[in-house]
């Protein structure tokens, strides 16, 4: 468990965060830039002074009130950050046997992670004798990743680890990440901008706004509670929701999805690895609506829906709509032209016509 | 080559090496204090550092050999703990030639040390490195650029002092006589052919010295230019 109230000031910026997560999941830090998650991730491993508390498990790190204040290196935790340092100097094996050492030297017990495991986890084989400037950015922080694994840390704080690498790459990290989670549970902060890898590793969120928390619990929940201001200017508007996957069309490459007891479809060029229920995005402004259900119409994906509440600001041209289908909730960003000319209002049936859902599994 | 040129060589080197060696263990740690601090007195702790570089050797010289006297306060301090004097003698020359190089080896570390990462000294801290093995692992070997182009610097230049140490040392064979003032002896009593040899000698081991330091630290400051 990892419990923390902090208070820290630099220059005009004032932090002062308090939380209590889980000590079996990731919780994403969400905020725009300056809000103060990489404030945060540092006051928690000392690298910046900070006062109050933390507490990890039931080891006391930071208590201002006893003067107490655990120096960074005696703090067992595993920190990556936005973009990920290994020693130039040294080998990839050599980096990786530096971290063991003065993970022994740290612990009495032998609470250190094997290397070979780790090696083997993060494939980094191949990567052994090289040294760090003729890495890619994706073996960088695969490497740190790695490291930052081998003492067995008691917590894991991750500044937007995979920033630096493409997209396509990310999508082949991401596993690496969920293994950790899976193997070894244990509180991970992690900051990110993108909702990717919130909805696939995280099942928290803490909303940062000018050093406070704006809003904190179960992503899902999270991430409508707040306004787009308080979103990372590159991140659109969007929902998740969960559906059952039924079944896969070869030929038209489609796979079928269950949702209350209607069904959407999302193309896809290969035979879904899943089963279960699978995580869905659906952006908002991907999101028509029609107050009587739509014949000849190219997309796919129509559902019934309830709304369940209209929200717009004065000067805005939009509106969100909330939309509820079975158990699962989402929004639609229309005009306030169309909100009129339909006549829309709460508890209203509409059927919403998705054009694009994308799968986060 | 004769005996009294060897030994003016062989004193030249000891010298050289003690006062690289003595000034690294100082100057590392004022060099960093200068690379990381914002204090006050940094200005006037560097220009004191620097003050070597400009002033006329014969100055430092003339204020060496107040202090250094058996009456001033250090120089009788020095007779107490080891009973040898300051002045014409090794240590005498080596003390002085430690505040004489201090500039070159302080500013080349200063740069080394202003361009280290401050992100890898904080992943050390993470990883759980002490202070101690920060700068075993860490700093020397990422500064190790700085550092010889530094040691090297120090070494040549201590080589061809000449002023200082003729103001203080004197010019007692196998004791205080390094190749400089050999070379200077040498010329006085006409002997060219020596002043020749050991003349050209310090040309070619400064040339090769510094085309050494340069194509080592190519693309890189080194602090002095």
């Amino acid at each position: 468990m990892l419990r923390f109230d902090l208070h820290s000031k630099r220059g005009n910026f004032e932090l002062k965060v308090q939380a209590e997560l889980s000590s079996s999941s990731a919780t994403a830090i969400v905020g725009r830039n300056g809000s103060g998650k990489t404030s945060l991730l540092r006051a928690i491993s000392g690298l910046d002074q900070a006062t109050g508390t933390i507490r990890v498990n039931d080891e006391v790190w930071l208590e201002s009130c006893s003067r107490v204040s655990v120096p960074t290196r005696k703090r067992k935790l595993g920190y990556v950050s936005q973009t990920p340092k290994l020693f130039p100097h040294m080998t990839v094996a050599r980096n990786l046997q530096f971290a063991f050492q003065l993970a022994t030297n740290r612990s009495d017990k032998s609470s250190t992670n094997s290397l070979s495991d780790l090696i083997t986890r993060f494939e980094l084989e191949s990567l052994l004798k090289r040294k760090p400037t003729t890495l890619s950015g994706g073996e960088t922080s695969r490497v740190a990743l790695a490291r930052a694994l081998v003492s067995d840390p008691d917590l894991i704080l991750l500044d937007e680890p995979l920033s630096t690498i493409d997209m396509d790459r990310k999508r082949d990290l991401l596993p690496y990440l969920e293994g950790i989670l899976d193997d070894r549970p244990l509180p991970m902060l992690y900051v990110t901008h993108d909702f990717t890898e919130v909805a696939r590793l995280c099942t928290n969120a803490l909303v940062l706004r000018d050093g406070n928390v704006l809003a904190s619990g179960r992503v899902d929940e999270v991430i409508h509670a707040i306004s787009d201001i308080d979103l990372p200017e590159q991140t659109a508007k969007s929902s998740l929701i969960n559906a059952e996957f039924l079944s896969y069309d070869e030929e038209l490459s489609l796979a079928q999805f269950k949702i209350d007891d209607q069904t959407m479809v999302i193309p896809m060029s290969e035979l879904p690895h899943f089963k279960g229920s699978v995580p869905i995005r659906i952006q908002d402004r991907d999101v028509a609506i029609a107050t009587t259900k739509p014949v000849n119409t190219s997309i796919r994906n129509l559902l019934r829906c309830r709304i369940l509440g209209l929200e717009h600001t004065p000067a805005s041209p939009f509106v969100s709509i909330r939309l509820k289908c079975g158990t699962e909730n989402f929004s639609a960003t229309i005009t306030r032209a169309s909100m009129q000319e339909l006549g829309l209002q709460e508890n209203v049936e509409v059927y919403a016509l998705i054009k694009s859902a994308t799968l986060e599994a | 080559m004769n005996s009294a040129n060897l030994s003016a060589i062989w004193i030249t080197i000891q010298l050289a090496a003690v006062t690289t060696v003595i000034l690294f263990l100082i100057g590392a740690p004022i060099a960093w204090w200068l690379a990381r601090t914002e204090a006050k007195g940094k200005s006037v702790v560097e220009a004191l550092t620097t003050l070597p570089l400009v002033l006329p050797p014969t100055v430092l010289g003339f204020y060496f050999l107040l202090l250094f006297n058996p009456h001033a306060p250090l120089g009788s301090f020095f007779v107490w703990m080891t009973g040898e004097t300051l002045t014409f003698t090794f240590h005498g020359l080596v003390l002085a030639s430690v505040i004489y190089s201090m500039p070159f080896m302080i500013q080349p570390l200063k740069v080394a040390f202003e361009q280290l990462d401050q992100e890898l000294l904080e992943t050390a801290k993470v990883l759980g490195a002490n202070a101690w093995t920060t700068i075993l692992n860490v700093i020397l070997p990422s500064s190790v650029r700085g550092i010889i182009t530094a040691l090297v610097l120090t070494f040549a230049h201590t080589v061809g002092e000449f002023g200082v140490v003729l103001m203080i040392g004197g010019n007692i064979p196998g004791k205080t006589r390094v190749v400089s003032i050999a070379i200077y002896e040498n010329v006085e009593t006409l002997n060219y052919a020596d002043a020749h040899l050991l003349a050209g000698g310090l040309l070619v081991f400064s040339f090769i010295t510094l085309v050494f330091v340069y194509s080592w630290n190519r693309g890189t400051r080194i602090g002095l230019n």
